[in-house]
């Protein structure tokens, strides 16, 4: 049972917070533009690349943070001009697929770059080193994951709900023509979105980079572990996107410790196969009231 | 970039319209047919192989082109026809050429045999693939083949005993006899390769005009209305996935015998993105486009080789301005000829249209109720139908009118309730079964097929079951007079080619509606189909389907244009609140204290 905890639970909950994470960047964007960001995951590894980056060419840690963040913000905007306002709840995935699609492709080229795309150590930030808590070796690198992704979870639903900008996100969502003719701006409305999401994915990098090496080519892993997980939770729910997350990061664990890390892949492919069988709406997920 | 993109396709399309015009009939037949577009490719392919040889740059690099346009063409069909947007074409084309590899060198298989089992494993992937996504949306389908290519490439390494994990596999040779020598010429290699892209381009434009690919294009482009035909849309995508994946690995198993040496490393994720530029930059869909782009995509990019990361940043931003600009592609024409359809409907007899008398009851509704959450759209309606006759369906909006259509076509299951026709429950049916069993309908906004001809939409209905031959032939005059009432000549090849997308809203109702008919219905559901016609074109339509009904077929039409019902209609039922409010003689309307009720709410 300890065994199981320590090399299974503890990490696999790492992980799946990761995954969670990753897939609430989904829903944010979802929610409001109907479009799910092929580049999300590659938004990811630009945060923990570009920290490492800026600390290389020699500014301060905390100056490094500052310059990831704006290269986020700014890499979000022209994403969101490009590949998402286009396509706002027009109901065409095959143009918002191939859009971000290949923005993906663009920012995985340039994260291959610095390094020539080499695994980086990341020492900026959450520790990693392991402590005993309850009998158990966790790292603060873990436990803040697991807390942030509640945390960013509990925040984005209170801003849903409580807020005015919130508030008008998911108008856009429900009813664009009827949110535009009461003067809700879509394209502003896009921008915000896209920019909340890349924020979700800065917090996302700095806790992979934390608690793994800072791989770059991973990117379309994160995008891939992340969509499962919010195949599980049902698209556009945040709640789904926190448990879908933990389940893929558990099950994964898993499967990598007593199957071979080969099988990690497999597993999660499986797992979507699965959802799609006997769930295609996901956990929390409702099917379309009227189609025709 | 747009500018340039779409003036390149304009003078091309002019240049092969003038070709066109300069040809004689008969021959210009012979060159629309795909089987001359291929025998085409494979003489230039062939005569430059001979001028170049086979192991010069040149050479090598045409082989290169013909063996990825196998793979797009391929794609094309998975995500052109079917719409099914696929990340794992690489996964396919890395299955092919390890099956081949692992043939040929574990194995000693020749060149024949070894390519047709890396099809057919291509082949059961695609299928193994498609089978739980054909029922998913493309977001869905995108995701379980990102997921195959992730998987493939960790297999690949797993199965190390097989497949020689990092190190690949190497002396991938062209033999011609199972354990026989390999042959010591690189002809045979790259005859094959042509020979193939040549037999593939053909079978890929053949799967367009095919029945099955007419089906899976409607499917793509509108699956409601294409259910409304009896067209189901499972099965076109799972076989889509199929084939486009047995495609991808032929394409894989000859790129090994081209290379002789394989590794993990050339399947990268990013193959599958550059076939899917292949086919987005060609266009989508069409049957040429595919072709143009594999060219375009491998010519270009082996000009940039020495620069690194300028080619896949080169995919990328390309794959962005297309999707910004131009997202159909350089040739964005999907449309494919099904001339026998236009020929058959224009030779169509004039027929003698007996008395209307309406005959025995075919379609029976029993206290049928549908709500959706809360709302009780329909609140237990009952009627019944009689074969010949047309019913006036009328109400305020919202009192339940298309959604009885709706359950009754089989677009949606009724909450409780039965429906049944000719005695046989069709409650639960889905609505390409219901439509199969003889009830055709249109909607309120037609539902066509944007990018199909004209034809194409008249080839599409096929009647099922038995129908006398009076009945056929009122449903084939009644579709042909629609059609020329919509402006359409059936005896003008030019405007049977023409794709619906560029049709005004008016011409496509009629469109809709002849197609309704080429199923030769036993019951025809009309939702408005007088909205925005004129005053001629609204008599033209009444006199078809007073004609239709004459001949036998049972009519119920959505309305609120009193007028026209009150001259076609045998019997009114008045729909209010999901229930049904008052039924008789349509003359007998006006005087009705209810219904004048129910629509001005006056007593």
């Amino acid at each position: 049972m300890h065994e199981f905890l320590q090399t299974v639970l503890v990490p696999g909950l790492a992980d799946g917070a990761i995954y969670g994470l990753v897939a609430v960047g989904f829903a944010t964007l979802f929610t409001t533009t109907g479009v799910i960001n092929f580049a999300h995951g590659q938004m990811v590894m630009l945060m923990s690349m570009s920290v490492l980056v800026a600390v290389g060419a020699g500014l301060p840690v905390w100056l490094a943070y500052v310059a990831a963040l704006a290269v986020m913000v700014v890499v979000a905007l022209t994403v969101e001009w490009t590949a998402v306002r286009p396509f706002v709840q027009s109901g065409q995935s095959a143009s918002w697929l191939l859009s971000t699609l290949a923005v993906s492709v663009v920012l995985a080229e340039l994260l291959a770059v610095p390094y020539s795309g080499e695994s980086r150590n990341f020492t900026y930030g959450v520790s990693k080193h392991r402590f005993d808590l309850a009998g158990l070796a966790v790292s603060p690198a873990e436990l803040t994951a697991v807390a942030a992704l509640f945390g960013v979870a509990g925040l984005l639903l209170l801003f849903y709900r409580r807020t005015r900008v919130g508030l008008e996100l998911r108008a856009i969502a429900d009813d664009l023509d009827g949110a535009e003719a009461i003067g809700i701006s879509r394209a502003r409305a896009s921008q915000i979105a896209t920019v909340l999401s890349a924020l979700v994915a800065a917090v996302t990098g700095v806790l992979v980079a934390s608690t793994q090496l800072v791989t770059p080519s991973l990117g379309m892993s994160y995008t891939f572990y992340g969509f499962v997980a919010t195949a599980i939770g049902g698209m556009g729910s945040i709640g789904g996107a926190v448990v879908g997350g933990l389940v893929i990061g558990v099950v994964s664990q898993f499967a990598g410790v007593h199957v071979g890390s080969l099988t990690v892949n497999l597993t999660v492919f499986l797992l979507l196969a699965l959802v799609y069988v006997v769930r295609p709406h996901g956990l929390f997920g409702a099917a379309p009231v009227r189609a025709v | 970039m747009s500018y340039l993109l779409s003036d390149l396709s304009r003078s091309l399309r002019a240049a092969a319209a003038r070709g066109r015009d300069a040809t004689p009939a008969p021959v210009r037949r012979v060159l629309a047919r795909p089987v001359a577009h291929g025998a085409a490719m494979l003489v230039v392919a062939t005569a430059l192989l001979a001028l170049w040889g086979p192991l010069s740059y040149n050479g090598y690099v045409l082989q290169l082109v013909c063996l990825y346009a196998v793979a797009t063409l391929g794609l094309n069909i998975t995500t052109g026809y079917a719409g099914a947007l696929s990340l794992g074409q690489g996964a396919s084309f890395a299955i092919g050429a390890y099956v081949t590899a692992v043939l040929v060198v574990s194995h000693g298989w020749p060149i024949w045999a070894a390519l047709p089992v890396a099809a057919l494993a291509g082949l059961a992937a695609g299928a193994l693939a498609g089978f739980p996504a054909g029922r998913l949306g493309a977001i869905g389908l995108a995701m379980m083949s990102l997921g195959l290519m992730l998987v493939v490439n960790d297999m690949l390494i797993q199965f190390q005993s097989v497949t020689g994990g990092n190190n690949g596999l190497s002396g991938i040779d062209a033999r011609l006899w199972f354990g026989g020598e390999p042959v010591s010429t690189p002809w045979v290699v790259a005859i094959v390769i042509v020979v193939v892209a040549s037999v593939s381009y053909w079978l890929h434009a053949r799967y367009r005009t095919s029945r099955l690919g007419r089906a899976t294009v409607a499917v793509r482009d509108e699956p409601i209305g294409a259910s409304a035909l009896g067209v189901s849309g499972y099965l076109t995508k799972v076989v889509a996935f199929a084939a486009g994946s047995a495609l991808g690995a032929l394409s894989g198993g000859l790129f090994s015998y081209l290379s002789a040496y394989i590794s993990p490393d050339a399947f990268s994720s990013n193959l599958s993105i550059l076939f899917l530029v292949m086919v987005v930059l060609g266009g989508s869909g069409s049957r040429l486009g595919p072709v143009v782009g594999a060219v375009l995509l491998v010519l270009i990019p082996l000009r940039l080789d020495e620069y690194p990361h300028l080619n896949n940043l080169l995919y990328g931003a390309l794959l962005i301005v297309l999707m910004r600009l131009r997202p159909r592609g350089l040739f964005s024409r999907t449309a494919a000829p099904a001339p026998q359809a236009l020929r058959d409907l224009a030779a169509t007899p004039e027929v003698e249209v007996p008395e209307r008398a309406p005959g025995e009851p075919i379609l029976r509704v029993t206290d049928l109720r549908r709500s959706f959450g809360g709302v009780d759209a329909l609140g237990g309606v009952s009627m019944e139908l009689r074969r010949g006759e047309i019913v006036g369906l009328i109400g305020p909006n919202g009192s339940g009118k298309t959604t009885l259509l709706n359950v009754v076509s089989g677009h949606y299951p009724p909450t409780a309730g039965r429906i049944t026709l000719h005695g046989t429950d069709l409650g639960g049916l889905g609505a390409a079964a219901v439509a199969r069993r003889g009830v055709s309908r249109t909607f309120q906004t037609p539902k066509t097929f944007p990018g199909m001809s004209i034809e194409e939409h008249l080839a599409l209905p096929a009647v099922h079951g038995e129908r006398d031959q009076a009945m056929r032939d009122a449903c084939r005059r009644g579709a042909l007079t629609l059609l020329e009432l919509g402006g359409l000549d059936p005896h003008d090849p030019a405007a049977g080619m023409r794709e619906s997308r560029e049709m005004s809203h008016g011409r496509l109702r009629f469109l809709e509606a002849a197609m309704a008919l080429g199923t030769c219905p036993e019951v025809l559901l009309l939702d408005e189909p007088a909205a925005g016609l004129s005053a001629t074109e609204i008599e033209g339509f009444e006199r078809v389907v007073s004609d239709v009904a004459a001949a036998g077929v049972a009519v119920v039409i959505v309305e609120h244009h009193l007028d026209m019902i009150s001259r076609l209609v045998d019997r009114v039922v008045v729909l209010d609140l999901g229930k049904v409010l008052w039924e008789g003689d349509p003359g007998d309307l006006h005087d009705v204290d209810s219904v004048r009720a129910a629509y001005m709410g006056v007593a």
